[in-house]
């Protein structure tokens, strides 16, 4: 066992997920069944993070992680991938400050050098500004894939040792190399929307983490459903392949 | 008279500015909210029901509905709204002319508190949607639309008004103003195009122009009906202001009775312009 997993089977705190993963999904649809065009349920889930984040911090989480855009949603119509552009500048722009004053720390993962020189600066005055911050980790995956976050990360561990051979790497060396390596893993993935599957999000730090799936669209989903997919992880025995005998007695 | 009235205004604009400029977004649908119970407070005096506990348990049937709907993310039911108001409000209009003034229309009291509740309702929902959802700007240049056909039509059928549009409902008004008023609305959207004032309402996205101008006098021209409603109801019950809440300018409702179906409709066709 390494000792990442060791360090949550402690924890007294075992029952509240200290880092969720949130796959954000469903605004497109959520519109669609209201004759509304697909931008406006966007706005909406924009609405539904602001929800989420102050209910996390709320119950004590310690890391919020939502997939906000995929290194695959490029492909979807150059019109609504120049809106969702927009969307994500105007909130660089103006949930940061409010943000801050509440004393969270603002991440960015994935590949940035995909966005505007624009929204790349904002992104990068986010990161500074928060970066003392501690009452929430809130970390955006954009323009992100797990499979390019390993790869990234392997590249980086033989930068970081160009004289051992790859034979050294190991799962543990990798580790520091990966994306919000200094948080603890995901502990628990909601996915909203009703589809189930984990489509790259986080595929190596998520080894171990708990699913939730709902059919509530994105942009319903508050703080009651936040508390429903809570219940459910507090309620599984988390056992990291050990016997639940053995996770008794930790 | 005059007096009152310009101090009136001065206290509005200053209240205005803080509550659009100064005061964080956040507090914004709070905002509305007090604005919709002032309204919703008003509403049965225009039925000539004055019971002090009856205007306010409306008033807070009606905050409680803007709330929901904005909590529950109900914008959408915009659409329903506006269509209810259109109709309630073409047939009203066509109605009272076609019997000259001699007949009583919504008075059953349903229908009488239900009407308030949607035109309210669907005011207060645009109010919130249209500042939260796009920005300040896109709200004051729907306002501004309704100000300047106003202002417009005030002016142009003073100066050519001849026939008469609803004499029965509201004899001041003239085709005449209206045409006035609507171009004076082409003529302020066409500036705002010019001016580049489009990239602020837009925020980048991409619009299309003759959609924007179309729609901004289609806006101006129905806000007409939002005044000749709440004239209509005023006008059957004899009663000139809808409260005496603003010394010189009459009530809340004086003052937002064409914003209440323009605004929802802005909204409305807003969205689309944007997709």
């Amino acid at each position: 066992m390494t000792n990442q997993s060791n360090q949550f089977l402690s924890d007294e705190n075992v029952h509240l997920p200290k880092h969720i993963g949130i796959i954000m999904d469903g605004n497109g649809r959520w519109a669609k069944k209201r004759f509304l065009p697909r931008y406006v349920g966007h706005q909406k889930g924009r609405n539904a993070v602001r929800k989420i984040i102050e209910a996390a911090m709320n119950r004590g989480v310690h890391a919020l992680t939502l997939f906000a855009f995929s290194t695959e949603n490029w492909r979807r119509p150059a019109d609504e991938v120049s809106k969702l552009m927009a969307m994500f500048l105007k909130a660089l722009q103006k949930e940061v400050d409010t943000l801050h004053k509440h004393n969270v720390r603002v991440r960015v993962i994935g590949n940035k050098q995909g966005f505007s020189e624009d929204i790349q600066a904002y992104i990068d005055r986010a990161e500074k500004l928060t970066q003392h911050n501690t009452a929430l980790h809130l970390n955006i995956a954009a323009n992100y894939g797990g499979r390019a976050d390993i790869v990234t990360a392997v590249q980086n561990w033989q930068q970081a040792h160009p004289d051992l051979s790859i034979d050294a790497l190991t799962p543990d060396a990798l580790h520091p190399f990966l994306s919000l390596a200094d948080l603890p893993e995901p502990d628990l993935l909601i996915r909203t929307g009703g589809e189930q599957r984990i489509s790259n999000f986080m595929i190596w730090q998520m080894a171990y983490a708990e699913f939730y799936f709902t059919a509530t669209l994105w942009p319903d989903f508050d703080e009651a459903e936040l508390d429903l997919a809570l219940a459910s992880f507090a309620q599984r025995q988390r056992r990291f392949g050990q016997t639940g005998e053995q996770v008794a007695q930790c | 008279m005059l007096m009152p009235r310009i101090l009136t205004a001065l206290v509005l604009l200053v209240l205005a500015g803080l509550a659009l400029f100064v005061a964080d977004e956040s507090w914004w649908p709070y905002i509305v909210l007090g604005v919709v119970a002032l309204a919703a407070w008003e509403w049965p005096n225009l039925y000539g029901m004055r019971a002090e506990m009856l205007k306010i348990s409306y008033s807070l049937v009606v905050v409680s509905c803007v709330w929901s709907l904005w909590q529950l993310n109900l914008a959408s039911w915009l659409y329903g709204l506006v269509f209810i108001q259109l109709l309630a409000i073409g047939f009203g209009v066509w109605r009272y002319q076609r019997a000259q003034g001699q007949v009583y229309l919504y008075q059953n009291i349903y229908v009488a508190m239900a009407l308030g509740a949607i035109f309210i309702s669907a005011l207060g929902l645009a109010l919130i949607e249209l500042r939260l959802a796009y920005s300040v700007w896109v709200l004051l240049y729907a306002m501004a639309l309704v100000w300047i056909m106003d202002s417009g039509a005030y002016f142009a059928g003073r100066q050519w008004g001849k026939r008469k549009l609803a004499v029965y409902v509201s004899p001041g008004k003239s085709w005449e103003g209206v045409w006035g008023g609507l171009a004076l609305v082409a003529l302020f959207a066409l500036s705002v195009i010019l001016s580049g004032g489009l990239d602020y309402l837009s925020a980048g996205q991409d619009l299309n122009i003759i959609a924007f101008v179309g729609w901004s006098l289609v806006v101006a021209f129905i806000s007409v009906g939002g005044d000749l409603f709440e004239s209509l109801l005023k006008r059957q019950s004899g009663i000139k202001d809808s409260s005496r809440l603003l010394p010189g300018h009459g009530g809340v409702l004086d003052r937002v009775d064409s914003l209440l179906i323009a605004l929802p409709l802005f909204w409305v066709g807003w969205v689309w312009l944007l997709a």
